[in-house]
């Protein structure tokens, strides 16, 4: 009896895993359209009105509209999202591998351009981080104790 | 010329690959060398330079996975929607630092490619660096630059800010969780907000929101601010 019991078990977690995983897909499946159509709303909106933006930050802004008014619940995307977002290095890669193509003026001015980036991204990092530190302290939307 | 789809199914598995291994590595490790975007384009421009490859036979492969930027881009609303309660106490700390952050980047770029002697030609694409690269792209026309070469100096700053703006915020006592996304989303933008994901939903919220600011604010001074920059340190 305990026997068999003990032999059934595991198959019983591996096949309910395998449906939650099954289950789990079929929601992103039907998750990562609405981002698709909501991107190539934000697009046509720009084409339509000529704000000076991207189509993706007005699709972001749009889903966040969205979001507030209550069109779209957050268990409508939140799957996709996080999936997507957790792993948003992925798609600067092939960006990168875009610099391949500049290698003639990265190689001839390249010490003076990667100097006056990484100067300027530090300078910049140290003034938004200590400005916005301080201003959160003071509205009290700090998380530091 | 038409890309057969295996051999464009075979970079975008190395692609994959070579996120996985080096994300794996930074989740260990987080030092700047193994951050996912430097070390993964590193080893696939290796490996294309070993195989006597040129960029062209990745284009491809950069069109397919740089398309789901647009809908990435859309799922940010999502943790800054999820933040939205914190959203109206960080109000001040968020205007204040994008305003602060890109408007002291933009000068300290322009001046530091001066002294460095960077050809004149070049400095209104290096001007809006800090700005989300299909951003960058449109600005850099209007500053009479050179739009991919914007692009190019948008995702090094973005692959710099990622690597060594969170040691850098330690340094400066930056610890603050919205405080250190602000700091990320202004200067490195779409790759400062994944690196901000990596430390709390927080710091990528405020990072989003910093990133979507720092666009909006650089597109508004632009016309005005860079003519007159380059007219103090060019004259």
């Amino acid at each position: 009896m305990i026997g068999s019991v003990a032999a059934g078990a595991p198959t019983l977690p591996l096949s309910a895993g395998v449906a939650r995983r099954l289950r789990l897909s079929f929601r992103l499946a039907g998750q990562f359209p609405l981002l698709v159509v909501l991107f190539y709303a934000g697009a046509a909106l720009v084409q339509a009105t000529g704000m000076p933006l991207p189509g993706n930050l007005v699709g972001m802004l749009l889903l966040l509209a969205l979001l507030r008014l209550g069109v779209v619940r957050l268990e409508h995307v939140e799957e996709a999202a996080g999936l997507l977002l957790k792993h948003l290095n992925l798609f600067f890669i092939p960006l990168a591998v875009g610099l391949m193509a500049w290698g003639g003026l990265l190689g001839t001015s390249g010490l003076g351009l990667g100097l006056s980036l990484a100067g300027s991204a530090a300078v910049c990092l140290a003034v938004a981080g200590v400005a916005g530190q301080r201003l959160a302290r003071k509205a009290g939307a700090s998380d530091a104790a | 010329m038409r890309p057969d789809v295996l051999s464009v199914a075979a970079m975008v598995l190395l692609t994959v690959s070579a996120y996985a291994v080096a994300r794996t590595l930074y989740l260990r490790y987080q030092h700047p060398l193994v951050q996912p975007v430097f070390l993964g384009a590193s080893v696939i421009i290796g490996v294309l330079l070993l195989a006597g490859r040129s960029f062209e036979d990745y284009r491809a492969a950069k069109d397919v996975l740089g398309w789901f930027l647009g809908p990435v881009t859309v799922a940010l609303a999502v943790p800054v929607y999820k933040q939205r309660a914190r959203l109206r106490a960080a109000a001040l700390p968020l205007a204040g630092g994008v305003a602060l952050g890109a408007a002291s980047t933009i000068a300290a770029v322009l001046v530091l490619a001066v002294l460095a002697r960077v050809d004149d030609s070049v400095l209104p694409a290096l001007a809006v660096k800090s700005v989300t690269a299909p951003i960058a792209i449109e600005l850099a026309r209007l500053q009479g630059g050179e739009p991919s070469l914007a692009a190019t100096f948008a995702i090094i700053t973005g692959t710099i800010g990622a690597m060594f703006g969170p040691a850098l915020l330690t340094r400066c006592r930056v610890t603050d969780p919205v405080a250190r996304g602000i700091a990320l989303g202004t200067a490195s933008h779409g790759q400062g907000t994944a690196a901000a994901l990596l430390e709390s939903e927080t710091a990528g919220a405020m990072s989003s929101l910093a990133m979507a600011g720092a666009a909006v604010f650089t597109a508004a001074i632009a016309p005005a601010y860079i003519p007159l920059l380059l007219r103090l340190l060019l004259s």
